[in-house]
């Protein structure tokens, strides 16, 4: 047994290993600040003194060499953005532990985007090229089967800036050529994007955009400006984008002040006409929780779901997740204080929604549908399923081996992949092991066991 | 910040930095980012995922840093965002590659293995990220437990029995236990 007084020391030795690099503070704080920062003001260039009678002709001349610039522009836009990108010949797959998100017989994709061909044994990643200017923020991935595939990328005026446009990268070949896209730009400064597509041709865009603006007055020259929200869709695959509608959070419509102070977790359309949107309030600012919103016209107009109430204590800020449709039934899934609580189930479309607990903790759900799903939890590494929409839950398997869970991902009611591990007696040193199941959790096959780290000094291979 | 400098306090500080002043923003939030960077790494075991889950948590504070009503509030606030910054590094990392911790650099020799505190070390690193949270905002920056469930999103109970959790792990006397 320890005392307290051993404890203290402990972590005294513990963080004398993670103590701060030096310059830590200035780097952070001065890096953090030019992320934000919408364009560099420069204010000690002074304009040069034109003479009165040449000002007219200079500014023709300017008016001309603007309009053919844009003209030019406009016309290699219009090539570029319809131009399929053709990447670097593939680096060769490497043989990973990695859970797929989507998978389709043996092909599959990871986020990245990752890609495989052989049943999640080796990845490739097949990203698109970065675009000029690349900034931070609002990058996306959504998978909507074996090969098609988006991914969102911001760009600005100068590089790890703030962004001014989104670009939105598609492929219809497994991410061996890219064709790209582009968002009108509705503020400085993307903070994040979601996407959804119902077939190869038809998706939406959500963007959150733009908490600063250029400001004069302001001593930083930067001032604050409310979050704008846009909705796009397109129609051709992501090349083209029509705005549907955009809010501010000061306008008072009820777009611009759904869940304030929260990030969209997903958003999932169900039909050309209903779609679900859902939020990420774990940041610990603004809105404690916020209600899913909800459109049935197309992502026009966006209104809150009405659900139960919260099931949690006052204090936790509550997250939600992309409802998984089975016609009318669906499941939602609930994380407060970084566990989740259960799942709030529908059987009319969405019109009425209970709350089912979760009767023990847990960390992440995987539905493939509104009935069927899957987590770790309780004592041990437990696998639990359920096959009622989150009524009941029985566990399926017990990895007796394993000291700890490491995530689970069932790509449809047979197959499905677990991550576990196990760490050698030292402690130091560990193996992770990567699973497949065929029949819906009861059985399972090790597809990799893999040493993690390097074997420290005291090591010893953990007895099989 | 003259006239803060004029005025002192934080208060100025923080009504300065919500409209906009960079530098008060600096003042306000650089004696917080040392704490900001062990508690990252203490969820994260890993120090360049720290720095940059302390600097996407800056971005954020300074973005709703208008949001803030008091500057007592500051330090609080500031964790919490890092805290949930680094549980979605930690998410987002957990759910394609498991990453272990750091190996430890000058490990005991095997003959020193029965050393308490040793194993003290090794059970701190057993912990879940947000026991070891925890018990770090606790024991190490002796922050009430009241502090500790504001800086990781759960009430003061919830905190108090996540520590008293962590301290069974860790078979710490609860006898002694100062929560």
């Amino acid at each position: 047994v320890n005392t307290i007084k051993d404890l203290r020391q402990a972590l005294s030795e513990e963080m004398s290993r993670l103590q701060p690099p030096a310059g830590l503070e200035t780097r952070v704080l001065q890096q953090a600040l030019r992320s934000a920062a919408a364009v560099p003001l420069d204010r000690s260039r002074k304009s040069p003194v034109v003479p009165m009678g040449r000002r007219t002709e200079l500014a023709a001349g300017i008016a001309a060499v603007v309009l053919a610039a844009i003209v030019i522009g406009t016309f290699a836009y219009i090539r570029a953005a319809t131009r399929p990108h053709t990447v670097a010949p593939p680096i060769t797959s490497r043989a990973m532990q990695v859970l797929p998100q989507v998978m389709a017989g043996n092909v599959g994709w990871a986020d990245g985007p990752q890609r495989t061909t052989d049943g999640a044994l080796h990845w490739r990643d097949v990203s698109p090229p970065a675009p000029a200017n690349r900034t931070k923020g609002a990058e996306t991935n959504y998978f909507l089967d074996g090969y098609h595939a988006w991914v969102t990328v911001a760009t600005g005026a100068v590089a790890l800036q703030n962004a001014t446009a989104l670009v939105v990268f598609s492929t219809a070949d497994g991410g061996q050529t890219w064709s790209q896209g582009r968002v009108p730009i509705s503020g400085f400064g993307f903070d994040t994007a979601s996407l959804d597509f119902i077939d190869p041709q038809r998706g939406w865009l959500i963007t959150d955009s733009g908490r600063q603006t250029l400001d004069t007055k302001s001593p930083s020259g930067i001032g604050t400006q409310p979050l704008t929200r846009a909705v796009y869709a397109s129609n051709d695959g992501g090349l083209t984008w029509t705005k549907l509608a955009d809010a501010t959070e000061a306008d008072g419509s009820t777009l611009g002040t759904l869940a304030p102070g929260c990030s969209p977790s997903g958003l999932t359309f169900t039909s050309l006409n209903d779609g679900w949107l859902t939020w990420d309030c774990s940041n610990g600012i603004g809105s404690p929780r916020s209600e899913p919103a909800v459109t049935h016209d197309g992502g026009r107009s966006w209104q809150p779901v009405p659900l139960p109430s919260f099931p949690s204590g006052s204090n936790y800020f509550c997250s939600t997740y992309p409802p998984v449709f089975t016609v009318s039934q669906a499941v939602l899934p609930v994380n407060c204080g970084g566990s989740v609580l259960g799942v709030y189930a529908t059987s009319d479309a969405g019109r009425s929604w209970s709350f089912r607990t979760l009767p023990f903790s847990s960390q992440q759900l995987d539905f493939v549908d509104a009935n069927a799903g899957w987590t770790f939890g309780g004592t041990g590494v437990s696998l639990y399923r359920t096959s009622d929409g989150g009524q009941d839950w029985v566990v399926v398997k017990q990895f007796a081996s394993e000291q700890y869970a490491g995530g689970v991902a069932f790509v449809d009611p047979a197959t499905g992949f677990a991550l576990t591990v196990r760490y050698a007696p030292d402690g130091n040193s560990g193996y992770r092991t990567m699973w497949k199941t065929t029949d819906g959790g009861q059985t399972w096959s090790v597809m990799s066991s893999v040493a993690t780290g390097p074997a420290g000094p005291g090591f010893r291979r953990p007895s099989p | 910040v003259q006239q803060v400098a004029v005025l002192g306090g934080d208060e100025q500080l923080l009504a300065a930095a919500r409209t906009g002043d960079q530098a008060c923003f600096e003042r306000l939030i650089g004696p917080h980012i040392a704490v900001a960077y062990r508690l990252a790494a203490a969820m994260l075991n890993d120090a360049g995922h720290a720095e940059d889950a302390v600097q996407e948590a800056t971005l954020r504070a300074w973005r709703s840093i208008h949001q803030v009503r008091s500057s007592a509030q500051v330090k609080g606030w500031f964790l919490t965002i890092v805290a949930n910054r680094s549980r979605s590094l930690r998410r987002a990392r957990w759910w394609t590659v498991i990453r272990m911790p750091e190996t430890r650099s000058g490990l005991p020799s095997p003959a020193d293995a029965a050393d308490r505190r040793e194993d003290l070390s090794r059970a701190l690193g057993r912990l879940s990220p947000e026991e070891r949270a925890a018990i770090f905002l606790r024991f190490y920056e002796d922050m009430s437990s009241r502090e500790v469930g504001v800086a990781l999103g759960i009430t003061a109970t919830a905190a108090r029995s996540r520590i008293h959790r962590a301290l069974r792990r860790l078979r710490v006397d609860l006898a002694e236990e100062e929560l």
